[in-house]
């Protein structure tokens, strides 16, 4: 049975989201509010705005309405998948056909730029600069981490720090911006926001770490992707960085099926994966993704006790044992 | 006057490196990886615009240099995202298609970090506007609803405007001044924008006409000579053969 993600904490709020996001997209122009409702009905975890949410709870003494927060976050997420699309010439996502091959490249390039304008819009930046200031940061890091992991595809010589460069922006900073919204938009101590964005931080390194090792022992209907995929793609990742480093004959054979492109298809790929499994690739990177789950934690001893202190650290374990 | 140009000239270089080093990302120039070349007056033109339009009692100041800074990036990344192919060779996709989204996207959100960070987050909603517009007739125009001359003044025209409109504003104008200079600048945007999608002469006429008329609406003096000469040179730069005869601005004919 798959796990999923606790937030029965916020189900109500998370609804809310759901409901107000569904209300928001619902955009005069026929084409941008079909495609938008379609990209909203394929569902996702919605862990970004739960995170908003749940670090919101903290210190919520004033009662404010974290929802529009939330669904801003969440529709920067989407922008980023429309654009994504494209980039990665899908044509499926959680199983239903991507905007890209319904209505085509260049209007889902628009789409996705009028909706980060929207997202950019709900946040009203003049009254809330603090928050403001926190997206457009993480807007700008998470385009760098794309880049670099674009430019880096089929790169057998990148290191660990170069990986972190990426899988931070790429993943960890939006997770962490979501705890730090939540806190800031409730006036959280100043201490109470570092923690929380730590937490979303570790969380979002261990977390893309996990996918990533995922990506090449999950089986394929469980994970919803073909086994190997980043790494046919030219993905490099920790478990295949780890796995080029190791000092023997094999790992020249790994390199060679890389810079090859995996020429001969599947049966190159699956040599590659069976060799960075032999070389504790995965190993090596889920002791990683552990660490960083523990620094994780930690950060939650500076927080109040309360219920959502609890389903923190139940996220965080779920992310250490999830299989998809 | 010699001293002003010098002047005009030391902002402008500033400006251009303040914006090349907004571009700078971890491999190089974000705007060099995608292999685009972009022209002096590609460079230039908003810049030249802001400082023009900041003609007010604070002149060119903190704000009017940053909204320099943000509308030529603005522009940079509309340039990058709007040419990028419906279809593409599969060996051009990652030089036409994957990275020019990517560096349109950084550039989009760099414009919207500098605003927050330089404390001009008052301007954002105009732009907003503008992009969430642009974007709506981007969609509109691939369904044939609205022709190419209706993406140039809402690509140029729309932006040259608002941000003439802006730069005056911050630097003390208002009322009246601000209506012309923003009829202006959509206008001169509409003429650069006219250029770049080699609209025809027809077109480009109508923009000279509006160019015309909101100069014919500021009183004498030395901001209109001034953006007279602006418009005359910008109009001989981008158009050498087209309609050079049917240019005359009034201090071409004064002179």
């Amino acid at each position: 049975m798959k796990k999923v993600f606790n937030f029965n904490e916020i189900k109500k709020d998370l609804n809310k989201v759901e409901k107000f996001l569904s209300d928001y997209v619902n955009f005069p122009h026929p084409d941008l509010r079909n495609s938008s409702q379609h990209i909203l009905q394929a569902g996702g975890k919605r862990i970004r705005p739960a995170f908003v949410l749940l670090s919101g709870k903290f210190f919520n003494l004033n009662n404010t309405d974290l929802v529009p927060f939330a669904a801003a976050v969440e529709l920067i997420h989407m922008a980023t998948l429309v654009h994504d699309d494209i980039i990665d010439k899908a044509d499926t996502r959680r199983g239903k056909p991507t905007i890209r091959e319904v209505w085509g490249n260049k209007f889902s390039l628009h789409a996705g730029d009028y909706l980060f304008a929207q997202a950019i819009k709900l946040i009203n930046p003049q009254r809330n600069k603090k928050i403001a200031k926190v997206l457009a940061k993480i807007s700008v890091e998470m385009c760098q981490g794309e880049i670099q992991q674009l430019i880096s595809t089929f790169d057998t010589n990148q290191s660990v720090k170069d990986y972190f460069y990426r899988i931070k922006r790429k993943t960890a900073l939006l997770i962490a911006a979501s705890c730090k919204i939540g806190a800031i938009a409730t006036n959280a101590p100043q201490e109470g926001i570092n923690s929380l964005y730590k937490y979303g931080y570790y969380l979002g390194m261990a977390f893309q770490i996990k996918d990533d090792v995922l990506d090449m022992q999950g089986k394929c209907n469980v994970i919803g992707k073909p086994v190997g995929s980043d790494l046919a793609q030219g993905i490099i990742t920790l478990p295949t960085i780890f796995a080029l480093q190791t000092n023997n004959t094999s790992a020249i054979k790994l390199t060679k099926l890389i810079n090859g492109k995996f020429s001969n298809g599947q049966e190159d790929l699956d040599e590659a994966i069976a060799i960075i499994k032999a070389n504790d690739g995965l190993k090596k990177s889920l002791l990683i993704s552990k660490r960083y789950i523990i620094k994780a934690k930690e950060q939650l001893k500076f927080l109040p006790e309360c219920s959502t202190k609890t389903s923190l650290e139940q996220i965080a374990d779920y992310i250490n044992e999830r299989e998809f | 006057m010699n001293s002003n140009i010098r002047n005009l000239d030391l902002e402008l270089s500033l400006i251009i490196a303040r914006i090349y080093k907004h571009l700078k990302i971890k491999s190089g120039i974000s705007i060099d990886i995608i292999g685009k070349n972009f022209s002096n007056n590609d460079m230039l033109f908003f810049p030249q615009l802001v400082l023009l339009a900041s003609y007010g009692p604070k002149g060119i100041n903190k704000k009017t240099r940053t909204l320099a800074v943000v509308s030529q990036i603005m522009y940079l990344s509309t340039e990058i995202h709007n040419q990028i192919p419906e279809k593409t060779k599969v060996s051009n996709f990652k030089s036409k298609v994957q990275l020019p989204i990517l560096v349109g996207d950084l550039l989009y959100s760099r414009f919207y970090e500098i605003l927050c960070i330089e404390d001009c987050i008052e301007f954002l909603d105009d732009y907003i506007e503008y992009i969430s517009q642009l974007n709506l007739n981007w969609i509109n125009y691939l369904n044939n609803e609205i022709s190419l001359e209706d993406i140039c003044a809402s690509w140029y025209g729309e932006l040259a405007g608002i941000v003439m409109e802006l730069a005056a504003k911050t630097s003390g104008l208002n009322g009246y001044w601000l209506k012309v200079i923003k009829r202006y600048g959509y206008g001169i945007g509409n003429l650069f924008g006219a250029s770049k999608l080699g609209l025809e002469v027809n077109a480009v006429n109508t923009y000279l006409d509006i160019v015309n008329e909101a100069i014919n609406l500021m009183p004498p003096g030395e901001l209109k000579d001034t953006f007279s000469v602006h418009a005359h040179n910008l109009s001989k730069n981008l158009f050498t053969d087209v309609i050079q005869d049917q240019f005359e601005f009034s201090v071409v004919a004064e002179s």
